[in-house]
Parts: structure tokens; C-alpha cells; sequence
């Protein structure tokens, strides 16, 4: 990010405007989609021969920009309010399978093999359901994406649970992808922080608030063959 | 795709931005080529026709502006047209510094975009030609012998046959015959032309000969 602090308007705090301006660019994208499918539609419509091929495809890049540039403000509101929560008694390992069931036709067809290695008799563990499980589909497709570009029988992808002490339990989600750098590390929960083109970098901000409201920790660290590995801890019940 | 047409090529890692600036680039009547990042573009091959660049400033991985210094050296320098979607002033300048035709904010308006547009193509049909002069004349100039290089160096000069017979050691007869020769071969018809060819072949613009492939890091 650009270090100009002339440009910073003094009444925001020096976090705070860089993740302003990367919203702005995130709702810019698919504004800019739209403006130029619809400038393209009325160019096309305004030929001699209109062609409605290309119109008609135009409209429909312009409806599914707008629905996406409402994600993103959705997205966003998620972020803004996590932390309230709907507690139950769960056993984590349940909401793990749950996971995987989930994304199981995605690690098929991405040839991504998934290990988990559970214990057994871990404490139960209060928490709301569904946002955990959203952790998880974040760390899980995080890993999808990042040995996207392995080799084909290299896609491993492994998730642990064990119990630890004080009462509590830790998950571990590794993958095998490519490696990032120290500073890449450094800023992964950052919101708005992300390396994947089109991705919107709010993931694991939002992953860090859930645990966090959870009374848990989340961190990263880098595998010493390759890849990443994000755990997180939870308190026992 | 006809040969001759300009293309614009879009670079931007954004799959609809880049689809949507195609069909608009289309709409207004050009051939357009889409990557999603600069190493990709960087390996295709020139166009036989004018052509330019609208880059995305803040390509993922790779930053835009870092782009615009590496084709710099290239074999192939299309004139860029950036985009931003969150542009400050300093990046700006530095990219009109470098060279860019242009520095346009998202979301791009077609009229401002079609400007732009028709700047770069024109800028680089007079790069492209100019280069295919110079070309040129340096076919011409191997085909003089040594002698005849050395006669052409002192004619532009200005001295006259007597004066580059007495230099080179030579008879003004012999030196009449080679002076014909050179304007002959350079295909110039007077002094002046031919000063002007000379010019033409020190600019500091490196022959297409001199410049490099483009280093793909990684």
C-alpha cells in the first residue's frame, strides 16, 4: 500500500482509510462492469444492424454485477456485525464433517485430498454453529485456492483437532500449496488484505472476529515443507 | 482478425472488468485482446498492426507501474492507457512520467476511454513508423563499403569533394564517384536528405536490434 500520508484526511485513523479505499475499489469493480456493459449495450443497439447478441450478453453481465456489488456490501455487513451470537453445546468435530460434506463435490473436482485427523473425546465446546462452520469453509477453501496451482496428487489438505490445556480444544487446517511471505503473514487477517485476484480479503478478518467473540485465538503459520497452516483454539464448556 | 487493424489490449485481473471493457472496446468498432496479468500479455506476440495497452494500476501480484518500466526495454513498447480504481495523485504522475498516455479512474467513461484510446493508436502507428524508416535505412547503409561510409560521414558535414578528397587522402574524382554512390544506395536525393537520414539513424532510441526479449521473472 502506498505510504503517502499527505493524502490521509486527518479525522480517520491511519488503519481505518486504507481499508476505505480498498472498499471503495471493491464496489468500484463491478461498478465499472456495469457502466461499460451498459455503454457497450447502447453502442451495440446503436448500429445500423443493432446486435442483439451482444446486447442481450451485456444485460446479463450488468444484473449479475449489480447482484454481485450487493455481496459485497452483504459481505461487509457480516463483518460489521459478527460477534453476535447464538451459543450451543457443539462437538466440534461434528461441525468438521459437516464441513467437509459441504465442499466435497469442490475437493473431487479440484482433485484435493482431505485427511482428518480427529481425537477423540475432545470437551464440548460453546459456540454458534453456523458462524463456526464459516470459519471453517474459509480456512478449507483458502486451502483449496492456494494449491490450486499445485500439481495434480500433491493437493493435500489436512484437518486436526486435539485437546488442549487449560480446558479447550485446538483446530488446524494445512495445506501444501505455494508458501507467502513474511509480510504476506504478517497482514493475512488484515481486512481487505488478500492475494488472490478478485478475492475481496475479508475472509479471515471475519474468521478472527467469529473466534475471537468465541474467546478463542486464531494464527498462521507457515509448514516447514510448504504451505500454510491456520489454527485456532476454542475454550472448553 | 484483419492484420493491419489496431488492437487494444486489456490487462486487468478482474474477469468482469475485463470481459466488459472488451465488449465496450468492441462496441466501438476495435479488436480487442484480453489477459488476466502482465506476464501473460507480456508473452504475446506483436501485432502487425497499431496497437496499446489499458492496464489495470494494481494488477494482483504484480504492480502496474513496475509493468510500464519493464517494456521500457522490451521489443515491443505499446503506448498504456492505466486504469484505477483507487488512484492517488503521486502514482498518478509517476505513470505520466513513464510515459503513459493516459491515467483514467474506474468506473471509465466510454467517450474518455475511446479518446485515450485513439491517442495511443495514433501514437504508436508514428512509432511503428518511424521505426520501420529507420529500419530501413539501416538496410541501406550496410549496403555501403567501408569507403563509402567514411565519404557519407564528411559529406553531411558539409565539406566539399576537394575539401573530402584532401581528408581521406584521395582524388576529387575519386571521391565524386563514391558520393554518387552513397546517394545513390541511400536512395537521397540532396545533402540535405541525407543529413536528415543520418539524423535519423543516431536518435537515442535504440535500434529494434538492441532491445531485449522481455525477462519473464518467474
Amino acid at each position: 500500500m502506498p505510504k503517502e500520508s499527505a493524502d490521509m484526511p486527518p479525522h480517520l485513523a491511519p488503519n481505518h482509510f486504507w481499508e476505505f479505499a480498498a472498499l471503495a475499489h471493491e464496489i468500484r469493480q463491478p461498478l465499472t462492469a456495469i457502466l461499460s456493459n451498459a455503454q457497450a449495450a447502447w453502442h451495440f443497439l446503436a448500429m445500423d444492424t443493432p446486435d442483439l447478441p451482444e446486447a442481450r450478453a451485456a444485460l446479463a453481465d450488468i444484473i449479475a454485477g449489480a447482484r454481485r456489488t450487493n455481496e459485497v456490501i452483504r459481505q461487509l455487513q457480516a463483518f460489521l456485525t459478527a460477534g453476535t451470537l447464538e451459543q450451543t453445546c457443539l462437538h466440534i468435530n461434528d461441525v468438521i464433517h459437516e464441513t467437509i460434506g459441504l465442499v466435497r463435490s469442490d475437493a473431487d473436482a479440484q482433485h484435493v485430498l482431505i485427511t482428518l485427523d480427529l481425537a477423540a473425546d475432545l470437551p464440548l465446546v460453546s459456540g454458534d454453529r453456523i458462524q463456526l462452520r464459516q470459519v471453517l469453509l474459509n480456512l478449507v477453501r483458502n486451502a483449496f485456492e492456494a494449491m490450486h496451482q499445485m500439481e495434480d496428487g500433491d493437493r493435500t489438505l489436512v484437518v486436526r483437532t486435539t485437546s488442549t490445556t487449560p480446558e479447550g480444544i485446538t483446530v488446524a487446517v494445512q495445506d501444501r500449496g505455494l508458501s507467502i511471505d513474511e509480510t504476506s503473514l504478517a497482514r493475512l487477517f488484515h481486512p481487505f488484505f488478500t492475494t488472490k485476484a478478485g478475492g475481496m480479503g475479508l475472509g479471515l478478518a471475519l474468521s478472527r472476529s467469529i473466534i475471537t467473540a468465541h474467546g478463542g485465538w486464531i494464527w498462521a503459520t507457515r509448514n516447514p515443507d510448504r504451505g500454510l497452516t491456520v489454527s485456532f483454539t476454542l475454550p472448553a464448556v | 482478425m484483419d492484420k493491419t487493424a489496431p488492437t487494444v489490449f486489456v490487462v486487468d485481473d478482474d474477469v468482469n472488468v475485463r470481459c466488459a471493457l472488451a465488449r465496450l472496446i468492441r462496441s466501438l468498432g476495435m479488436q480487442v485482446e484480453t489477459f488476466a496479468s502482465a506476464r501473460e500479455f507480456l508473452r504475446c506476440q506483436r501485432p502487425d498492426g497499431p496497437a496499446c495497452l489499458v492496464l489495470d494500476v494494481r494488477i494482483a501480484g504484480e504492480n502496474g507501474l513496475i509493468v510500464q518500466e519493464a517494456l521500457r526495454t522490451a521489443a515491443w513498447r505499446p503506448p498504456i492507457i492505466f486504469l484505477t480504481g483507487h488512484g492517488t495523485v503521486p502514482m498518478c504522475v509517476r505513470a505520466m512520467k513513464g510515459g503513459a498516455v493516459d491515467f483514467l479512474q474506474k468506473p471509465v467513461d466510454d467517450e474518455d476511454l475511446l479518446t485515450a484510446i485513439s491517442t495511443a493508436l495514433e501514437q504508436d502507428y508514428r512509432t511503428r513508423d518511424s521505426q520501420r524508416q529507420r529500419a530501413e535505412l539501416h538496410q541501406r547503409v550496410t549496403t555501403l563499403t567501408p569507403r563509402e561510409r567514411d565519404v557519407m560521414g564528411l559529406i553531411i558535414t558539409g565539406l566539399l569533394n576537394k575539401e573530402i578528397a584532401y581528408a581521406l587522402g584521395t582524388s576529387e574524382k575519386t571521391i565524386k564517384a563514391h558520393r554518387a554512390r552513397v546517394m545513390q544506395k541511400m536512395q537521397a536525393t540532396s545533402v540535405a536528405e541525407l543529413v536528415r537520414m543520418a539524423a535519423m539513424l543516431e536518435t537515442c532510441e535504440p535500434h529494434p536490434a538492441q532491445l531485449q526479449p522481455i525477462p519473464c521473472a518467474g
